[in-house]
């Protein structure tokens, strides 16, 4: 297998108004044709800058970016006519006219001839089911049909990598599973399609992707495959725990590294979960939290998860666990 | 060595029309918009109406017929200016909220086309618009038509249509790295543009207040030329030969200013992408 994209030494720094952003540090990726490769990190990590370097929107500060071999910063005409970008937060198109205009529009910018603009605009309608509002309005679809569009858009062209920035944010579980299938089926369908998928929800990234980037503060803190990654946590337990804190006391939680909470603030009652090296330590916490006036309201043993391990790479706080989109 | 110049010949005429293709695309986007919300064509209508009315009686009453006439054609025009202004220079604005710029950039075609296809959809929307002006002004106020030469009608409003959209493409170039700040721009730009361009009154020639200095410099606004030479041909009968220097200021303004389009338009995209402000909202 060929490279699809990769990164070499990749930097990226935005200044704006005096204060200076570093967005990628020292990036160095290398992502095989073939596969959903995903990028996994909170909000801020740098993965839509990345995906920004790769469908040369941005050119990197520092470093090199490649995708099929073409330097983003010097052939970004050869890369152009291989690649698509669909991005979960936008809502590209126009909203006077229909779906099957909006994808007819597209076709053109990549100089689709009408036949094969045509037979490709049906297949997708189907592919992506359209079929119900192919003559709608754009601007009086759901959310979730405009994501369907959104991603129809995005395979007009054919591209052999297809960059999805977080493609079913804000979608009902049961439209992100739909999206989740048909990217899933799009790569199935030819071993020279890759998709490159940031995402924050880590049920998603696992399910879908045959490798993970994680970036953390603009850095790649592990890569692997699903599993590899899950043996950073093999061996270990979670500790789940309910705890009361007393108003202003959520630092008490400070000292658990890796634990990550939800917080209810009209009881003031945490839900953490801790990765421990073994059971007798969660006694230590037990202590620490009720000597500062805390209460372990329950506690509970399970069994690490890839969200876990995400949490032991990139620290605390709260975290997508579901597929809650 | 012919086999070369044979196969890029080939890749010139496929770029070609790949370009075309674009171009076409987004004139039917812009087109076929407006006429899913026709009544947009009457209420975008009715402030130059008022305004045409309010400076037609105005002179009328103070005894310049002429000049009533005057103020019907730079009330048409209007349309046009306000349709360069909110979309065409500001229409990147729109389409980096969406996203729709970020999938222009990535799109393997020449992003001049885009704004091509955007310019001829605007000059089909708003002659419509214009064109309702002038004939609902010029019925309502009885202003008198006297169109001697057609060519010369054509030929001016052709050439202010290139020159004015040049600066429409110009505009949009300019604007692209811009949020909201285009939008004060535009505010600024608005009634000194319809003040010095004679859509009031003429600004140039021997009916201008300004002096030489003020009109030479109004001169490199295209409205400016193609106003007074749309009254000289619809309202004082004017031929070709009495405006043919119209037709060589609106054609230097079209040959400058739509190749000057196309330098920016590729500058800004590499400063954009450099600064990352093409497509990065935040910033």
């Amino acid at each position: 297998m060929g490279l699809a994209a990769e990164t070499v030494n990749l930097g990226r720094v935005f200044r704006n108004r005096g204060s200076v952003v570093q967005a990628l540090e020292n990036v160095n990726l290398r992502i095989e044709t073939g596969q959903i490769y995903g990028l996994l990190g909170p909000n801020g990590a740098g993965k839509t800058t990345l995906v920004k370097i790769l469908t040369t929107l941005l050119l990197p500060t520092t470093g090199e970016a490649y995708v099929y071999g073409y330097n983003v910063a010097k052939e970004a005409s050869k890369i152009r006519p291989l690649i698509n970008l669909v991005s979960g937060a936008d809502t590209p198109g126009y909203g006077l006219i229909t779906v099957r205009e909006n994808l007819w529009f597209y076709s053109m910018l990549y100089g689709l001839d009408k036949e094969t603009a045509r037979e490709r605009i049906n297949r997708l309608i189907e592919e992506v089911g359209l079929k119900d509002v192919e003559n709608e309005l754009l601007r009086n679809l759901s959310t979730g049909y405009r994501q369907r569009m959104n991603l129809a858009r995005g395979l007009v062209n054919e591209p052999s990598v297809l960059f999805l920035d977080e493609p079913t944010i804000g979608l009902d579980a049961v439209s992100a599973r739909k999206i989740r299938k048909l990217i899933k089926d799009w790569v199935k369908g030819d071993s020279g399609r890759t998709v490159i998928l940031t995402s924050h929800y880590m049920a998603e990234v696992e399910e879908m992707c045959a490798r993970v980037a994680v970036l953390n503060k603009g850095r790649v803190v592990a890569e692997g495959t699903p599993a590899e990654l899950r043996s950073l946590v093999a061996g270990k337990t979670v500790a789940v725990m309910e705890v009361w804190l007393p108003t202003d006391a959520d630092r008490v939680l400070d000292m658990l590294e890796a634990a990550y909470k939800t917080h209810d603030p009209a009881t003031n009652i945490y839900r953490i979960r801790v990765v421990v090296n073994n059971w007798d330590e969660t006694a230590n916490i037990v202590e620490h939290i009720t000597s500062r006036g805390g209460k372990v309201l329950s506690l509970v043993k399970a069994m690490p998860s890839f969200e876990d391990v995400y949490v032991k790479l990139v620290g605390g706080g709260e975290v997508v666990s579901e597929f809650e989109a | 060595m012919f086999t070369s110049n044979w196969w890029e010949a080939v890749k010139l005429f496929q770029n070609l029309r790949h370009n075309l293709k674009a171009v076409y695309a987004r004139t039917y986007v812009r087109v076929r918009s407006q006429f899913r919300e026709p009544e947009w064509v009457l209420t975008e209508s009715v402030i130059p109406l008022l305004i045409v009315f309010a400076a037609a009686t105005l002179y009328r009453v103070s005894g310049s017929e002429q000049l009533a006439g005057f103020a019907v054609l730079g009330g048409a025009m209007m349309a046009f200016w306000d349709n360069v202004l909110w979309l065409m220079a500001s229409q990147f604005y729109w389409e980096k909220e969406s996203g729709n710029l970020d999938l222009y950039i990535i799109a393997p075609v020449s992003k001049m086309s885009i704004l091509l296809g955007m310019s001829l959809g605007s000059i089909i929307n708003t002659s419509i618009r214009a064109l309702l002006i002038f004939l609902l002004a010029a019925f309502v106020l009885r202003v008198p038509v006297n169109i001697a030469d057609p060519l010369a009608v054509f030929l001016v409003f052709t050439l202010t249509l290139t020159a004015l959209y040049g600066l429409g493409m110009l505009m949009s170039s300019l604007y692209m790295l811009y949020g909201r700040g285009a939008y004060q721009l535009n505010d600024i730009l608005s009634e000194p543009i319809y003040l010095l361009s004679g859509l009031y009154f003429p600004t140039i020639g021997r009916y201008s207040p300004f002096p030489a200095i003020v009109q030479f410099l109004v001169s490199l606004i295209p409205l400016t030329f193609g106003i007074d030479g749309l009254r000289r041909t619809i309202i004082l009968g004017q031929g070709v030969e009495q405006i043919m220097l119209h037709i060589y200021v609106l054609l230097a303004l079209t040959v400058a200013l739509i190749p000057l389009a196309w330098r920016v338009l590729i500058f800004m995209e590499n400063l954009g992408r450099r600064e990352g402000r093409l497509s990065l909202r935040w910033m």
